[in-house]
């Protein structure tokens, strides 16, 4: 199954089911469909649930807190990630702060849908990835499947059973992925999971010894990292282990830190500027907590500069599976081969 | 002059696109700016022109077909006869036939050692260590008589002599060793077989000073035991072949068996300088393999087979040897199953169990057993080993003090013992030319010329060798150092 189709058919669960979520944004209804098909379908089969709205994020999510206060459990989709940015007043001062400043008495089960990343030429304003910006809000809860996840069930999961505000990441490049589960796993790759509701994905071409490199990443950045493990593994036999938890933000310290403690290099990748970064953040928290002493850490994301239209300027920005792959044997001393 | 045409990137939904139309038939001749053939994504329906460029028009794929992104339709050539490459026809199942892969490393291994593929029979990645396996598993079939199964000579009358009749472990040594002898076996000088003990094999060999405790039983048909090795009482050892390295030192109720069955190669084989502690349990149906100076603690076990569950029911039955590489050590209470190495200077946490290949130098532990440490192995420079010398040197001294010797300490390098009145200096130096006087015992680093002028008894760290016959003082010396990890043998 794709991905696409996996969250087409969560939504459809979610609305058949229960009448009191309720999906709308820009452009998703039929025919159209959602500039990127994940509500085709919907509002013909629940016009009572399934909307198209005008172009106002600010208007859009201050709604979802008005719906969710009213008892709805409104799922919100912004067209680009990049244009939460125009809501961010309604997200920051309002929607996230309601259930502290009125003691629990109210909850915000709200859930945002957004697209991110780049990799497409979709220019500066439609291919940033601003998973750091929106972490640095207190209490918003920030999910980010891979296409080594189930996206449909984390998003059941999130909408039904998770009280919390909610951003949920939707990497641009992941909807049209078949999902790595079960048979469409590669050869080379084997997965674990954590058991947690959002459960943390752990790959490993090397189960039964130890990892030369850990890569700690999110979301679709598993495509680029899918691809270089299979590389580094045909041309230098290189056993990797991969981390992609599925919620980022509270991010799952102890998922993490387990295999941490087993690694002795440690990358983290990530598409969003490495500067003031979701690798820092956890970086930070192992080093506060004596995990990463003596270890080797390195980082690799985006320069931070805008993103170029030019695609061939785009991949200088972004972290490319080159540049990735040339810091990885750097690091690992690779060449000596 | 010819141009390709293909399916580009529409939108992020798609992976593939359905061809409409084909506006020719393959072999047309095709002119500037003609619409040649339709696409339809999710998103789009695309008319391809063939722009600045006319010939004649070759497709690849047919009318409503689904072509990758990437994929070619089509050529224009000014090749009338253009031959259709297969590689230029990308299906969406393309690269999917070869059911195997090799990595860089195996496909160099593969071309070195001339090894046809196919072979393996192996599906998926093959990587270095899967041809390695292929290797070693063809170089065990090879029917060499080394390689045929070792059973006991049940028509030998000596060996059923020793299988019945129990008086003869009763014999005294010399009784014993003197029988052994008559009947062919080597057996060295200083020998010593206790009480009950008794080694029943086809063809026996014991070098000189070795000692086997009391009712101690070894069956195994062939059986090589190097010098100065001491196995303790109450062991009880069957196996295919034991080859028991010099110094090594097996202690009381140890057990190797070959539960599992025997097979040609249920051997087992020690180093020089090993420790099998106290209750080790070695199962030997398939080899067992000790470098030098490893050490199996008390209660550990070694096994080379696993358990009894039908495969048939989608168990596992493994068989498989196991071997230590020098100085590993195997802590108490821990077991390491078939197919393991432990590798070189590597340590395995008391009670683990090790269920997967052990690293050069590192500290793994846990059920089962994980890396906790890397590198534990470190250099030392000349200054930290003479420290540490010099510190094992002072708990030496505090130790023949409380076993009645008297003690004088004459700087932090030297010490004169005194018992029943018979005084002797031991000492440290870093070069023996420093040296006026003749001494006792000295520990010196390196070996230099006319040693035996300054010293009687000496000690030489690089070399782990002494020279000289060693007093009851020498001894204890020798053994007080061995216990912390220091060893000296004979020098020549």
């Amino acid at each position: 199954m794709k991905f696409v189709n996996s969250l087409n058919k969560a939504l459809d669960k979610l609305l058949r089911e229960n009448s009191e979520v309720v999906l709308y944004g820009e452009d998703l209804s039929d025919p159209y469909g959602g500039a990127f098909k994940v509500t085709k379908g919907l509002s013909t089969e629940f016009p009572g649930q399934v909307f198209s709205t005008p172009i106002s994020e600010a208007a859009l999510i201050g709604m979802s807190a008005g719906m969710s206060i009213g008892g709805l459990k409104p799922i919100l989709e912004i067209m680009f990630g990049d244009f939460v940015a125009l809501g961010i007043d309604q997200l920051l001062n309002h929607l996230t702060k309601f259930r502290w400043m009125y003691n629990d008495l109210i909850k915000t089960p709200v859930l945002i849908r957004a697209t991110m990343g780049g990799r497409r030429g979709y220019g500066p304003t439609h291919s940033q990835s601003l998973e750091p910006l929106l972490a640095s809000i207190p209490q918003l809860k920030i999910i980010a499947p891979s296409d080594y996840h189930n996206p449909g069930e984390l998003l059941e999961y999130a909408v039904l059973e998770d009280d919390a505000v909610k951003i949920f990441i939707e990497y641009k490049l992941l909807y049209p992925r078949e999902l790595r589960l079960k048979d469409k796993i590669p050869d080379s790759i084997e997965v674990l999971y954590s058991s947690s509701n959002y459960p943390t994905a752990y790959l490993s071409n090397c189960f039964f010894e130890s990892p030369e490199i850990l890569l700690i990443s999110f979301g679709g950045n598993s495509i680029i990292i899918e691809e270089l493990m299979d590389e580094l593994l045909m041309e230098y036999e290189l056993n990797t282990e991969v981390i992609l938890p599925s919620v980022i933000k509270p991010f799952p310290y102890n998922d993490i830190a387990e295999k941490v403690n087993n690694s002795s290099c440690i990358l983290f990748i990530e598409e969003s500027p490495v500067t003031y970064g979701w690798a820092s953040e956890i970086i930070a928290c192992l080093a506060e907590n004596g995990l990463i002493a003596g270890k080797e850490v390195h980082r690799v994301g985006a320069m931070d500069l805008p993103i170029p239209s030019s695609m061939g300027l785009e991949n200088k920005v972004l972290p490319s599976k080159s540049l990735i792959k040339s810091k990885i044997k750097k690091i690992l001393n690779l060449e000596r081969l | 002059m010819e141009k390709f045409f293909w399916i580009p990137f529409e939108d992020v939904n798609d992976e593939e696109a359905t061809i409409t139309q084909l506006l020719y038939e393959s072999g047309d001749y095709v002119e500037k700016n003609s619409i040649i053939y339709s696409y339809e994504t999710t998103k789009t329906a695309v008319d391809v022109e063939s722009g600045e460029i006319e010939g004649y028009i070759f497709y690849f794929i047919d009318e409503g077909q689904a072509a990758k992104i990437g994929a070619n339709i089509c050529v224009i050539t000014s090749d009338k006869d253009y031959k259709i490459q297969t590689q230029e026809i990308q299906s969406l199942d393309s690269g999917k036939n070869q059911d195997y892969r090799l990595t860089a490393k195996a496909k160099l291994l593969i071309e070195e050692k001339k090894i046809d593929v196919k072979k393996l029979n192996l599906k998926g990645i093959i990587r270095e260590k899967d041809i390695n396996n292929f290797i070693k598993s063809k170089s065990t079939i090879t029917k060499s008589d080394k390689e045929k199964i070792k059973y006991l000579d049940r028509g030998d009358t000596f060996i059923e002599f020793l299988l019945n009749d129990d008086n003869f472990r009763q014999l005294s040594s010399e009784e014993k060793i003197r029988k052994y002898r008559d009947n062919g076996h080597t057996i060295g000088e200083n020998v010593t077989i206790m009480d009950g003990a008794v080694i029943i094999g086809n063809t026996i060999t014991i070098e000189d000073n070795v000692q086997i405790g009391t009712n101690t039983y070894i069956e195994v048909p062939e059986i090589v035991i190097r010098k100065n090795v001491s196995i303790g009482s109450n062991c009880d050892i069957v196996a295919s072949q034991i080859n028991i390295g010099e110094f090594s030192r097996i202690l009381n109720n140890v057990l190797v068996d070959i539960a599992g069955g025997r097979y040609f190669d249920s051997n087992f084989v020690c180093g020089r300088d090993c420790l099998i502690a106290s209750d080790v349990f070695i199962n030997a149906c398939r080899e067992v393999r000790l470098g030098d100076h490893v050490s199996l603690s008390h209660r550990s076990i070694v096994f080379t087979h696993s358990f009894w569950q039908s495969v048939l029911e989608g168990y596992s039955a493994n068989f498989g040897p196991v071997k230590f590489e020098d100085n590993s050590q195997l802590g108490s209470g821990a077991q390491v199953l078939p197919n393991i190495t432990v590798g070189e200077g590597s340590v395995i946490m008391s009670n683990s169990l090790v269920t997967s290949p052990v690293a050069k130098h590192v500290l793994v532990g846990g059920v089962p057993a994980k890396i906790i440490r890397k590198d534990i192995k470190k250099s030392l420079s000349i200054g930290q080993k003479l420290r540490i010398i010099q510190r094992v040197f002072d708990e030496f001294a505090d130790y023949l003090h409380t076993d009645g010797y008297s003690i004088d300490k004459l700087g932090d390098l030297e010490i004169e013992t005194t018992k029943d009145s018979v005084r002797r200096n031991i000492l440290i130096v870093d070069s023996l030319k420093k040296l006026s006087i003749k001494k006792d015992i000295v520990i010196v680093f390196k070996k230099e010329k006319n040693i035996n002028e300054k010293a009687t008894e000496v000690f030489i760290v690089d070399d782990k060798s002494y020279l000289g016959n060693l007093s009851e003082l020498g001894r204890m010396l020798l053994g007080f150092f061995r216990r912390r990890g220091i060893l000296f043998y004979p020098g020549e």
